[in-house]
């Protein structure tokens, strides 16, 4: 069993990044945090269950440690610091049509506050349910869907100001109609 | 009924019952307020996933990669192989099938190829283990004992279990005195040999480790080691092999050494 987490936690690298790269919007927290992520993962690995998904489990432990570095105020400097770090790579879309709307989206959910960016993060950009986020997060059903919620309703909130701003939402209801709509 | 943000997205979503959904709209006719939460909930139905899909993401740094393989070798050897040189692989895969095979570690005849620190270093225990022990600690930072803190009981009971599989006398040094707390002891293998590994942090500074792994070869006095841009200082007594070894100078660690066994 403790062995299936050292086999395949490199597998893993690549998501553990990606996540950690969007928790802490900077490639020098980033690389910390994997590292951090990766030695409590191996000092607990007689903790995972078998059958049940690493990258979830991984996750969960990426996302206590980066709780307890968010608490130290050196991280929290340090974060603010590297925030224009994160800002090149966040800026940076691959070509699309969508350039701008997707350049929005990143930046609204980027501006949430820690908890219900992680929520945005984990349902609406990983793909996990409300059940498998309160696993990863520890913490009830019911606070994910209130901060999913109360980040929808900022996100939403601030897109309508632009389109207020702009004269038109045309564009991104088109945009999101076309990928939403059951 | 109540009105939360809960129900305003599960409105949106459609995911009300019937019932529920027709009096959410009826309390919404002549709620302004709650119009303009639907309206802002329904415009963020936006592409999270493709935009951050089409986020460019850094490639993951090679160093990393490195290092987890060798987080991984330090806990479970069969990764190991990544980690070092050609060279290396063979020299340790042959060390250690010998020494497993004769029942001890080390000390095998290799010292035409080995360097001479490797060959020094072989009389304190296997060299691949020391390296990967110094190697291991490299990777802690602060951070990362900070919010650890084991009893000394819970610590106790680990070495207890330690000692009597193996006979062993080991005691959770106190170093408390010369300004570090006591933080962990936990079991880690490298190629199912065990090793104890007890972690200190001081006021300030970074965490220092003394590791304990079991060696078949006579007691030896200190000596200094450098690996990683790690110091660490290495004897053996009574079948064991001590590494004590931290992001501090030679001369710290000798003095830590000393109030150990003086």
């Amino acid at each position: 069993m403790s062995q299936y987490v050292s086999e395949n936690l490199s597998h893993e690298l690549s998501h553990l990044w990606r996540f950690a790269l969007r928790l802490t919007r900077s490639t020098s927290l980033a690389e910390d945090l994997v590292q951090k992520t990766a030695v409590r993962a191996l000092e607990r690995k007689h903790q995972f269950i078998l059958g049940t998904q690493l990258r979830s489990w991984l996750f969960s432990i990426m996302h206590s440690v980066w709780k307890n570095d968010l608490r130290s105020a050196a991280i929290r400097q340090q974060s603010t610091f590297n925030l224009s770090d994160a800002e090149n790579y966040a800026s940076e879309i691959c070509h699309s049509e969508n350039l701008q709307l997707f350049d929005d989206v990143i930046s609204n959910v980027n501006r949430l506050p820690e908890a219900q960016r992680t929520v945005m993060l984990l349902v609406c950009v990983e793909g996990y349910s409300y059940q498998e986020t309160a696993d990863i997060m520890d913490v009830a059903v019911g606070t994910v869907m209130s901060r999913l919620a109360r980040a929808r309703l900022k996100i939403g909130e601030a897109f309508l100001d632009k389109q207020h701003d702009e004269g038109s939402g045309e564009h991104i209801d088109r945009v999101s109609r076309k990928r939403y709509e059951n | 009924m109540k009105i939360d943000e809960i129900q305003i997205l599960n409105y949106v979503e459609h995911k009300l019952d019937a019932p529920t959904r027709a009096a959410f709209e009826k309390i919404m006719e002549n709620d302004a307020e709650l119009q303009k939460q639907v309206r802002a909930i329904k415009a963020s139905q936006l592409p999270y996933d493709a935009a951050f899909a089409a986020e460019k993401i850094p490639d993951v740094p090679e160093r990393l990669q490195e290092q987890l393989e060798q987080l991984s070798s330090v806990s479970f050897g069969t990764s190991v192989k990544q980690v070092f040189s050609r060279s290396q692989r063979w020299l340790m895969f042959a060390c250690l099938c010998l020494a497993f095979i004769t029942g001890s570690l080390v000390t095998l005849g290799f010292n035409s190829i080995k360097s001479g620190s490797e060959y020094e270093l072989s009389a304190y225990g296997n060299h691949v283990l020391i390296d990967a022990m110094i190697q291991y600690q490299a990777l802690y930072s602060r951070a990362t004992v900070e919010t650890v803190r084991q009893s000394f009981e819970n610590a106790n009971i680990l070495i207890e279990d330690f000692n009597q599989r193996g006979k062993y006398k080991l005691v959770i040094p106190d170093f408390s005195g010369d300004g570090y707390e006591f933080r962990r002891a936990q079991e880690l293998a490298f190629y199912e040999q065990a090793i104890i590994q007890m972690v200190y942090l001081p006021t300030n500074g970074k965490p220092l480790a003394l590791c304990v792994t079991k060696v078949a070869i006579p007691n030896q006095g200190m000596k200094h080691y450098q690996s990683a841009g790690i110091n660490s200082i290495l004897w053996v007594k009574q079948g064991l092999s001590y590494m004590l070894m931290g992001d501090y100078t030679k001369e710290e660690l000798e003095s830590l050494y000393k109030s150990l066994v003086i």
